[in-house]
């Protein structure tokens, strides 16, 4: 105030080169006692935004008036006019809603009379200060606001574990109460000594610790606890709190418990597998996963074999068309997640092969596929299979062996009736031998087409080249045994081109059949009849035509559409069979996907057109 | 001076010989019939005949009728070792394989066997065996023609 009054007096001295200074440096105004504005230099009217004529006359804005509702303003009027300095900070907010501070400085001016006379204010800018104090006090804020929002409690401890602060309350007690408790009253006594244990470790070496402890909460449930504790330094380096923080993970515990569990349960159950084989693999193809099931199967131990590429476990043999399938199966993985099985042979290590049957599943883990494939040995499955297709095999064969030697016996019966008939025997026990004769026949026969029959039953047989020929005179020269062979004449003709594949087993039958039937019911020769049997195969249009004709018997129009029927015989008790051979006959044209005719006149003649459609090998 | 026929009989079903061998009677009561029902006695008595007498034609076989089914030794295993006794050679009998069997691959060995005459499916009848002796190898022959035909 003795600066400004000599101020006054410098200025009243007209000492022009300091009152211009102070002008340039200080922002200040004088006003009258009423508030309105005497003189504002240059620095005011730039912060205010007004020239300094507008400005004269008017109230100064920044000082509001003693009326203001802000108390501040208040007790600034009612410090000047008592005549006495008011210090503080003023706001300012301008036109353009820039915002100031203002540390101001009013002094009173008084006259001779000790009268309030002007009031001088100098103010100074301190917006940038103030500013900055602002955000930290906003940072604070928060910061604060921070620290009660997070759910660890934490407290600040000396070195017996006398509570310093602390973030927040435990259980009904607030912050501020458990200052000065200690640490142990709020920790299960069972812990007591491990928690001092850190905390003396803390304050001892002052390296951060970690610890769980385990509560009873309110409702009498368990409650995981972990804390970490680290030391708090003094500005000498020292030591002087140790602060705690705890935090709830019962929720976490038992998630991860379950986790750990569940985790160990499975892994437990996949390395034991060793019934089924798993094998994991990236998208790569580079194995990941292998259980006990892979050891023993492929004979690799899981050191061994992760990493490697799960073209080591097939076969070479197969390699490229099994990884062909794998990579099919795959893609088709991609698209529909369908599980597709696939058989290959596995290749141990010791290289050995064996069968396998692949299941193979797909998912995702990140960006990264995975692909697990379950296999199944199945070296005892197609063992077996193998097994069983030779026992078929063996009893077809059986079946047609024991149909040819059990006609051993019928022959020997039938000798013994051939002699008894030579024998001189009473009329009545020759009819009983024609009739066991004609019993016997008829086994033979049923036999005949049994041998047939296991023929055909196994259909699985390949297609060969076909000599027509050669097969005609070998089933002919066959039937050389059969009564009326001698007298018959066989004609025979055959114009095929190229090599026509059949089944030879099917194909015989068919002409045995047919033949054996031509001979069978052939018409006996006298001096102006001879039997003939013609035989013909011609290619028709890329089909094979076989006609097989004969002057024989015939057969009456009334059989014609049944003789193709099982165990039907045209009524003539004189020829034996048993109504099986033309069943035979059209099943092995249909199996070979033809079509058979029959055309006849009885004690005339039979035809039989069979077509047959061309195939060849390939 | 004519001598009567030799027939030799080969089966291991007894019954079966017996069969044949009335059958025989009934068609050449003259026919003498050597039976055995066991191939490797009928070798023996074959070689024993061809080393002993020089002038075995008299008692050689003319005929045999030979089962294929056989225990120890089946027909086609006689044929292979009889072909290498030169009473055989010489003598050239006809040899009829017989079997109840029709089996196309023992009808197809028999023909395709060079002493074989024919075969013949069992039993022998008194009507088979004349059709076969009074024409020998008649089917043969007429297969034959039946192939060269176009």
């Amino acid at each position: 105030m003795i600066q400004l009054t000599k101020l006054k007096q410098l200025s009243e001295n007209q000492d022009g080169d300091l009152l211009e200074l102070l002008k340039q440096n200080v922002i200040f105004t004088i006003t009258d006692t009423l508030g309105r504005i005497t003189y504002a230099n240059e620095n005011f009217c730039d912060l205010v935004g007004y020239h300094e004529h507008e400005l004269l006359g008017e109230t100064n804005g920044l000082l509001k008036s003693e009326c203001d509702k802000n108390p501040m303003y208040r007790a600034l009027w009612k410090t000047i006019k008592k005549g006495k300095t008011w210090n503080g900070t003023l706001y300012h907010s301008d036109s353009s809603n820039k915002n100031c501070w203002l540390d101001t400085t009013i002094t009173p001016i008084l006259n001779s009379k000790g009268q309030v006379e002007k009031y001088v204010a100098i103010h100074k800018d301190i917006t940038s200060e103030q500013e900055e104090k602002n955000s930290i006090a906003e940072i604070e804020f928060r910061h604060n606001a921070f620290i009660e929002s997070i759910p660890n409690l934490v407290v600040s401890i000396s070195r017996l574990g006398k509570i310093l602060s602390a973030n927040r309350g435990i259980g009904n007690l607030q912050a501020d109460e458990l200052i000065g408790t200690y640490v142990y009253g709020y920790i299960n006594p069972i812990f007591h000594d491990l928690v001092r244990k850190h905390i003396m470790s803390v304050f001892n070496g002052g390296k951060p610790q970690q610890f769980e402890t385990m509560d009873y909460g309110v409702s009498a449930n368990k409650r995981f606890l972990l804390s970490q504790i680290g030391p708090s330094f003094g500005k000498e380096g020292e030591i002087i709190s140790a602060t705690i923080s705890t935090r709830d993970i019962t929720n976490i515990r038992t998630i991860k418990h379950e986790l750990r569990d569940n985790d160990a349960k499975y892994r437990t159950i996949f390395k034991s597998i060793d019934v089924g084989i798993i094998v994991v693999a990236d998208d790569k193809g580079n194995i990941t996963e292998w259980n006990k099931g892979a050891e023993l199967a492929f004979g690799y131990s899981e050191d061994e074999i992760i990493g490697c590429h799960l073209t080591q476990l097939i076969s070479h043999q197969f390699r490229k068309a099994s990884m062909k399938e794998l990579i099919a199966a795959a893609n088709k993985l991609k698209k529909s997640r369908m599980q597709e099985t696939i058989e290959m042979l596995g290749l141990k290590k010791d290289g050995k092969e064996f069968p396998v049957e692949f299941a193979l599943s797909k998912w995702k883990k990140g960006k990264n596929a995975y692909f697990c494939a379950m296999m199944l040995d199945i070296s005892k499955s197609k063992s077996l299979e193998q097994k069983l297709k030779n026992k078929t095999r063996d009893l077809e064969l059986f079946l047609y062996r024991s149909a040819h030697d059990l006609k051993a016996p019928f022959s020997s019966a039938e000798g013994i009736i051939n002699l008894m008939k030579q024998e001189d025997i009473s009329p009545n026990i020759t009819q009983l031998t024609s009739m066991l004769d004609i019993t016997l026949q008829k086994g033979k026969s049923m036999i005949d087409n049994l041998a047939l029959a296991a023929i055909i039953s196994d259909k699985n047989k390949e297609l060969q080249p076909v000599d027509f020929s050669n097969m005609i005179n070998n089933i002919i020269d066959g039937l050389s045994g059969t009564i009326n062979f001698q007298f018959i004449k066989f004609q025979m003709k055959v114009m095929v081109h190229g090599e026509l594949y059949y089944n030879h087993d099917l194909l015989k039958s068919l002409f045995q059949n047919l033949i054996q039937n031509a001979i069978k019911f052939s018409r006996p020769k006298t001096d102006d009849f001879q039997p003939v049997v013609e035989i013909e195969v011609t290619s028709v249009r890329g089909d094979v035509q076989i006609l097989i004709k004969d002057n024989g018997r015939g057969i009456s129009e009334l059989h014609l559409d049944k003789i193709f029927d099982l165990y039907y015989r045209a009524d003539n008790e004189e020829i034996p069979g048993v109504g099986i051979g033309l069943y035979l006959v059209k099943n092995i044209v249909d199996d070979l996907n033809g079509k058979i005719e029959i055309t006849s006149e009885y004690q005339q003649r039979t035809c039989f057109k069979i077509q047959l459609p061309h195939s060849t090998g390939a | 001076m004519k001598y009567s026929t030799n027939i030799m009989l080969i089966d291991d079903n007894k019954i079966d010989l017996f069969i044949h061998q009335r059958v025989i009677e009934k068609f050449d009561s003259m026919a003498h019939t050597m039976v055995f029902s066991n191939a490797i006695h009928a070798i023996t008595y074959l070689e024993v005949l061809d080393a002993t007498k020089t002038n075995c034609e008299k008692d050689f076989p003319q005929i045999i009728f030979l089962d294929i089914n056989m225990p120890e030794m089946n027909g086609f295993q006689f044929l292979n070792e009889v072909k290498n006794i030169s009473a055989i050679q010489r003598n050239r009998p006809q040899i009829y394989l017989l079997s109840s069997s029709t089996l196309p691959e023992d009808i197809k060995m028999a023909n395709e066997n060079v002493l074989c005459t024919n075969y013949i499916n069992k039993p022998l009848t008194l009507e088979k065996i004349t059709n076969l002796l009074a024409l020998p190898r008649p089917n043969r022959k007429f297969l034959k023609t039946l192939k060269q035909l176009p």
